[in-house]
């Protein structure tokens, strides 16, 4: 946690008073003495170890009767096989091979439960834990961390999404300075990001000088949020441009057999550009993967889709494990809903948000697990269900996020990073 | 064929020369009694809303906000530099009205509020099955035409059919596969409201309950528009009928037992494979049945049981009732569009009144509750009247907006608070939109921009596409299942012959010695290939007896470049010119491009909607943006010797340059401050590079991107 | 973590023991020995024939892909149990392999389970972890896994001390970073992977007044040299260092012999070789060590795993 940097905005200053009050309630600081003591007990590092988190959203509503939550034998599982994992006793999809090997890292979440049966609703309630409102946009938990825990590598963003922005995924009513940076093409990667080759860097110099030249009339005009956004923005880009960090995303600079490894499509070298990112310090990166709304012709989509995710996630999870990533690195992966166990005329499933599936894995994440269950049907929730913002507060706590903290908007309205959701702690490690 | 080239060609000369006889018709004007009177009355709610706050108006705007605002507001981009001058030269006192009238007029309205209703209508045309083109192109029309709101909602909620037919439908086929979902969308976009809360329990912010939710999606329950679903198509239902037969009777002649001709004709993979590409197309009519709406297995409320049929019903408004004889459609469209409707001029009174002054009276524009207040609640009810009684005619209403003092006040200097109320002492002050901001920078490069009409090249793969797929569905629906029968046999055994040649061909290239050898067989290779893709298509139009489809004659119908080239080669020579219409090929206004753009394009980058979520365009800066401005290849257009800005610099001599520069970015003339800047730069560069620098810098500058 | 595994189990056991009778079967150290010798090997961590694992009680209760395979007080109905009574000929005989139960054994067995199947009130110490995974088909464990406003979240701490933030403050201007680590203001992390170097940067002894709370030491893409590792024993809390893509070598992973605590090492994309190994044999308490894209071979890997009992070196 940054607190002791002091970095508190003016907005939550006044809760940050409070909150502190209530912090020494607690465990307290010790006397400088007791500092430098050896400490017997329990290590710290027991409690979850993520510092960062590479968020898989598979946009549309993935079917969980078709990937992680199987329904052999039952009129509702349609064509799909569940096989073996490499942890007894527990089934996946058949089209997940490759993930199914990697069981032993991995906590599935069945038991999830969302009240937003409609995408762009579900997006925004899945990413921020509050419902969709029209006054006011809720920050995601990339930018939380961020706001929290501020951005531990200085040249870069401290969130990124790759493939397409989700909604309540931004930084909502914080400022602009914690929005994810989004890279369309991962494999064009930050494009433009080289100053133009006939362009001297001295001549450059004088152009972002001139610029601010001519704005200086205007920002004098104009007190307008929007306007300094600019401003802001221009000076992050210039630092960017500077930046030896660059290089992180840059993934032409990996091994070709690397590349194909993670899956020759967007969402497979997205995920291999999440670990560049992720390596280079960036705390937040959510790659995209959308498709899932299978209303038709469900069995073979999800075989399409489930084979670009299984690719890409489980070549994901075993580079972040070679490189010593894994422990500190949690690998979330989401959708808005689930889809219903009926299997409708077009040979599809519709929208069924009372129960589905999210993954954990890493950053602390207890593996090999399957947690709560749905009923027969994998309808509704029968055992252990998790809330939306429950999911998200297990995922800010193993970041080392305060999830009962309360922190006020700029109309004076309380928050808290998943609202009031619990961090699930036997999910954790 | 030749009915539907002429309809297109005559839809393009109309979006190019402007509309004749159709405007004329509500024709207004900003002189006209009705739309000063309007104009005033609604300046008086404004100023007495302000004095009650203690507020004052902002100034009028000078003549050169006014041109790049107004520019930005009807036509989406910024005036060229001969357009600002000869606006800020004309001496008239009605030149501010006659320029609003003129632009309302012009073909860039239709292609600015397009922009706006694609992102409203989440229309894809990229990497979908279902094509659209013609919607899309129905919908720039509509605009052009300046049809009645009303009318234009009620073509979409009421078209059947196949889009090339009945482009309306286009509106259906965005969501096919998923009708509640559609009808959700619907509520939100025409009436302003959200229940897609209610489609799985009653909403829990308002009043709306499960119950009436299905009820209301009743009404459009029926209309199927699922591409791949061919198996209830009669065409696809009378060739099973025919291969049953035929199959009947093989069995027979052999001596086998009839039993095994039973259940539907499976035949073998290749000639599956045929089956599915020729009845595929024929899913993607839009059609309505009779189909029940049962309320769901797990309704848990006491008002309804699980799996109930619901009938028709409105949730607010006048009762629609659906008899025997009516289409439930048309009847929910004439309901939803009626002016007694509560909600359905109220919303697009307040959506065309936040286009213009940048903030709603009603915020957010489609999320209105039982307990929702306008901001200023009898300007809102006047709007309303003005619409209704322009007979929706949405030109004759942004006519009145433009022509009040409230717009044409100087922008507010503060940034609206969320959820605080709004007292319009000006409009706020804009970023432009992407769509803004891409054609502001095309039309500083590229000459007549609003005329590069028909679409990027991806957009005129796609009309090709479209082509071929009415051309398919009108071949097929021509013959009957014995013959489609036959045609399927003989793809099934031609494919497996292109599957033998391609072997041997394969295995002849890898015994072949020298390279040539290979190549040339590479080369058979191929064009084996592209006979076996379209084998379908040859076969088909030898059965009819009729042309295959000229590709190549779709894309130069719409190719914008074209004119382009001749105007070009007179100037710089045929080979530079070539190379020109190659550099500018995909550079067309951001209506014409697929859409969305692909992620990482410019127009993504600055915010343009992945249109997936309704009106989900974005404002905000993200480095992406800045990085785009500085190191992109955009500028490079501004800066060619052959763009908008160049050429009108090659005329000018001295401080007319500066005054070219200054009004091409800004409209305006450059400060005393921003002359010295200037002088700076070229003493210490030299003339070309300095004014490179200033460009560029002013390409990055906020007053480019804000609309004041 | 550990704690509250403990209390989930230990519901279990008073779930499970209806019948306290005077002298009653010790799961422990009567039972779990003899499923140890005679089941373990196909049925725990290794192999799970039949999708079905002994090693633990919640194992055990989770059945096989059959089902249950044990029903507290009904041992005829325990397939655990009647299985080993069968005909050593029979094709259901179990153990399939190996010895088959002693009549005392299978005597004993039925006597726990007719007592009720009970796995004692610490059941669970020194048997390894059990797998919380699918659960499918068994009685369902209990559980209260969400902190809720009667069961609090462990207490919290952001804050350090003026004279700690002091110290932060002045080194932060070499470009060093500093946090507390999850929710504990008491230990530190020190991230150098944005200083660049210099005199006295990597000089540990300004460090000494949080020495203590120092556990995390992250050099990852530093300008880190082997002699700047010099000193860093003085952090004698350490569990955790990183030095992945760093100018280290052997001499300089040397330093790190001191760290009596140390975990987790990561050295991956240096030039370390085998040496570096060698130098680190002393540190038991290893659990990590990431050597991939360095000169470690595999043999060196192997050997080291096994003088270094519970480490897994990662190449």
């Amino acid at each position: 946690m940054k607190e002791i940097l002091g970095k508190i905005s003016d907005i939550d200053r006044r809760d940050f008073l409070a909150y502190s009050a209530k912090a020494f309630l607690g465990v307290g600081l010790m006397p400088a003495a007791a500092r430098n003591m050896a400490f017997a007990g329990d290590s710290p590092l027991r409690r979850p170890t993520a510092k960062n988190v590479i968020y898989l959203y598979m946009a549309g509503g993935m079917s969980h009767l078709d990937t992680f939550d199987l329904k052999q034998g039952t009129q509702y599982q349609g064509a799909t096989q569940a096989i073996k994992t490499n942890v007894p006793g527990t089934r996946v999809s058949g089209y997940l091979p490759r993930l199914a090997k990697q069981m032993d890292k991995m906590a599935v979440v069945n038991s999830m439960f969302s009240n937003q049966g409609a995408h762009e609703e579900g997006r925004y309630f899945m990413h921020s834990s509050y419902t969709k409102r029209g006054t006011i946009k809720h920050p995601g938990i990339g930018s939380w961390l961020v706001k929290f825990d501020g951005n531990r590598n200085p040249n870069l963003p401290g969130v990124v999404h790759i493939g397409s922005p989700n909604p309540g995924g931004g930084n909502g009513f914080l400022e602009q300075r914690y929005a994810p940076l989004v890279i369309g093409n991962p494999e064009a990667g930050l494009q433009n990001s080289k100053r133009r080759s006939n362009i001297s860097e001295g001549q450059f110099q004088d152009v972002v000088s001139l610029t601010n030249a001519f704005d200086a009339e205007f920002h004098s005009r104009y007190k307008h949020k929007k306007v300094e956004a600019y401003s802001e923005m221009y000076d992050d880009a210039l630092k960017l441009m500077r930046s030896r960090d660059l290089a992180a995303f840059e993934i032409d600079k990996e091994p070709e057999r690397l590349r194909e490894a993670y899956g020759e499509n967007p969402f497979g070298q997205g995920c291999l550009l999440a670990r560049r990112l992720v390596e280079h310090d960036v705390r937040f990166v959510e790659v995209t993967l959308g498709g899932w709304d299978t209303h038709t012709n469900n069995f073979e989509r999800v075989e399409e889709n489930a084979n670009v995710l299984d690719q890409a996630m489980s070549m994901l999870l075993r580079d972040l494990e070679k490189r010593g990533m894994l422990e500190e690195t949690m690998v979330v992966l989401a959708t808005e809903f689930g889809r219903t166990p009926e299997i409708n005329e077009n040979d599809g499933r519709d929208h069924s948000p009372t129960a589905f599936t999210c993954v954990l894995a890493g950053g602390g994440a207890a593996g090999g697990q399957v947690y709560g269950k749905t009923d027969e049907s994998g309808k509704n929730v029968a055992e252990d269900r998790i809330d939306v913002p429950d999911f998200n507060a297990t995922i800010a706590y193993a970041l080392g996020l305060p999830t009962e903290r309360t922190i006020f908007s700029p109309t004076g309205r309380p928050f808290r990073v998943a609202d009031k959701g619990r961090p699930v702690l036997d999910l954790l490690a | 064929m030749a009915l539907r080239v002429f309809s297109r060609f005559s839809l393009r000369i109309a979006l190019t020369f402007g509309f004749g006889a159709l405007s004329v018709a509500y024709a207004g004007s900003s002189s006209s009694k009705e739309t000063l009177k309007a104009a005033k009355k609604i300046d008086s709610f404004i100023e007495e809303a302000l004095g009650e706050q203690g507020m004052e108006r902002e100034a009028l705007v000078s003549d050169e906000t006014f041109a790049r605002r107004i520019y930005l507001d009807i036509v989406g981009r910024i005036p060229t530099y001969s357009a600002v001058s000869s606006f800020l030269r004309d001496k008239s006192a009605s030149k501010r009205g006659d320029l609003i009238d003129s632009l309302l007029d012009s073909s860039g309205y239709a292609s600015h509020f397009y922009n706006y209703w694609e992102d409203v209508l989440r229309i894809q045309s990229r990497d979908r099955r279902t094509i659209m083109v013609s919607y899309q192109d129905w919908i720039k029309q509509s605009l052009a035409d300046n049809k009645p709101y009303d009318e234009f909602v009620r073509e979409l909620i009421s078209a059947t059919g196949y889009v090339w037919d009945e482009p309306a439908v286009g509106y259906y086929l965005r969501d096919a596969g998923m009708p509640l979902d559609n009808m959700s969308n619907t509520a939100q976009v025409f009436l302003g409201t959200r229940m897609q809360c209610a489609q799985c329990h009653d909403h829990p912010f308002d009043s709306w309950t499960q119950l009436e939710y299905y009820h209301m999606a009743a009404y459009t329950f029926g209309v199927q528009s699922a591409y791949g679903g061919y198996r209830k198509v009669p065409e696809f239902m009378e060739f099973q009928q025919a291969a049953r037969q035929i199959r009947l009777a093989e069995i027979k002649a052999s001596g086998e037992d009839p039993r095994n001709a039973r259940g539907g004709y499976r035949g073998s993979v290749a000639e599956r494979r045929a089956i599915r590409d020729i009845f595929e197309p024929l899913g993607m009519e839009v059609t309505t049945s009779r189909k029940p709406l049962k309320l769901p297995d797990d309704y848990q409320y006491e008002n309804g049981k699980p799996k109930q049929v619901i009938g028709a019903k409105t949730p607010f408004g006048e009762q629609a009732k659906v008899t025997r004889r009516d289409n439930p459609q048309e009847v929910y469209a004439k309901w939803m569009t009626s002016p007694e409707n509560p909600r359905f001029t109220k919303v697009i009174a307040n959506r065309l009144w936040k286009k213009a002054l940048g903030v709603g009276l009603i915020e957010p524009v489609d999320d209105m509750r039982e307990d929702t207040v306008a901001s200023h609640p009898e300007l809102m009810s006047y709007l309303e009247e003005v619409m209704a009684d322009s007979g929706y005619d949405m030109k004759q209403y942004l006519r009145v907006l433009f022509n009040t003092r409230t717009y044409q006040s100087e922008a507010f200097g503060e940034s609206p608070v969320p959820g605080e109320p709004y007292y319009f002492a000006g409009p706020s002050l804009r970023r432009m939109t992407a769509e803004q901001i891409w054609d502001s920078v095309l039309a500083l490069a590229i000459p007549n921009i609003d005329a590069r009409l028909g679409g990027d090249n991806q957009l005129i793969n796609l009309r090709v596409g479209e082509a071929v797929l009415q051309d398919q569905v009108e071949k097929v629906k021509s013959l009957n299942g014995r013959e489609i029968y036959a045609v399927i046999k003989r793809v099934g055994e031609m494919q497996t012959k292109f599957i033998e040649i391609e072997q041997t061909i394969l295995s002849a290239v890898n015994q072949a010695e020298t390279d040539d050898e290979k190549k040339e067989l590479r080369q058979k290779l191929g064009e084996m290939r592209r006979e076996k893709n379209k084998v379908i298509e040859t076969l088909l139009a030898k059965v009819t007896g009729s042309e295959e489809i000229d590709k190549q004659e779709v894309r130069d119908e719409f190719d914008p470049t074209k004119s382009d080239y001749e105007d070009l080669v007179d100037r710089i020579g045929k080979r530079r010119a070539k190379q020109m219409v190659r550099y500018r090929k995909n550079l067309v206004r951001a209506s014409e491009m697929v859409s969305p753009a692909p992620a990482g394009h410019f127009l993504r980058q600055f915010g343009e909607s992945d249109r997936e979520i309704i009106e989900s365009s974005s404002d905000e800066a993200a480095i992406p943006q800045a990085l785009s401005l500085l190191n992109g290849n955009l500028f490079s257009l501004v800066q060619n010797g052959e763009s908008v800005l160049s050429r009108e610099l090659k005329q000018s001599r001295g401080q007319k340059r500066l005054d070219v520069i200054f009004k091409s970015f800004y409209a305006r003339a450059p400060t005393e401050a921003e002359r010295n800047l200037v002088a700076a730069q070229i003493e210490k560069y030299g003339q070309y590079k300095g004014q490179s620098n200033v460009l560029l810098a002013l390409l990055n500058s906020q007053e480019f991107r804000f609309i004041q | 973590m550990v704690g509250y595994r403990l209390r989930l189990l230990t519901g279990l056991g008073l779930f499970c023991s209806p019948l306290a009778l005077a002298d009653p079967i010790d799961f422990e150290t009567q039972i779990f020995p003899i499923f140890e010798n005679k089941c373990f090997n196909c049925h725990s961590d290794e192999k799970q024939k039949g999708d079905l694992r002994l090693d633990s009680p919640a194992w055990i209760q989770r059945g096989s892909e059959n089902g249950d395979v044990l029903i507290p007080g009904d041992p005829d109905e325990s397939t655990v149990y009647y299985l080993t009574t069968f005909d050593p000929d029979d094709p259901d005989y179990m153990p399939s392999k190996g010895k088959g139960l002693t009549v005392a054994e299978q005597e004993l067995l039925r006597k726990w389970i007719e007592e009720g199947a009970s796995y004692g009130d610490d059941a669970m110490m020194g048997m390894g972890g059990m797998m919380d995974g699918g659960m499918g088909g068994a009685a369902p464990l209990p559980r209260s896994s969400k902190y809720t406003e009667d069961v609090p979240l462990p207490p919290a701490s952001y804050e350090v001390s003026d004279a700690v933030a002091n110290l932060i403050a002045g080194m932060e201007k070499d470009g060093i970073r500093f946090d507390t680590v999850n929710h504990d203001a008491e230990y530190l992390e020190i991230t150098y992977t944005y200083s660049e170097g210099g005199s006295d940067v990597f000089d540990y002894s300004r460090l000494e007044s949080v020495a203590g709370s120092v556990v995390k030491l992250n050099f990852g893409r530093s300008p880190v040299t082997d002699a700047d590792l010099e000193g860093v024993s003085l952090l004698a809390n350490v569990t955790y260092v990183d030095l992945k893509r760093t100018k280290v070598t052997d001499a300089g992973v040397a330093y790190l012999e001191g760290l009596e605590k140390l975990e987790y090492l990561n050295l991956v994309g240096t030039e370390v070789t085998d040496e570096s190994l060698e130098a680190l044999e002393g540190l038991k308490g290893l659990k990590k060590v990431y050597v991939w894209g360095t000169f470690v071979t595999r043999q060196a890997a192997e050997s080291f795993e096994k003088k270094v009992p519970g480490v897994e070196v990662v190449r």
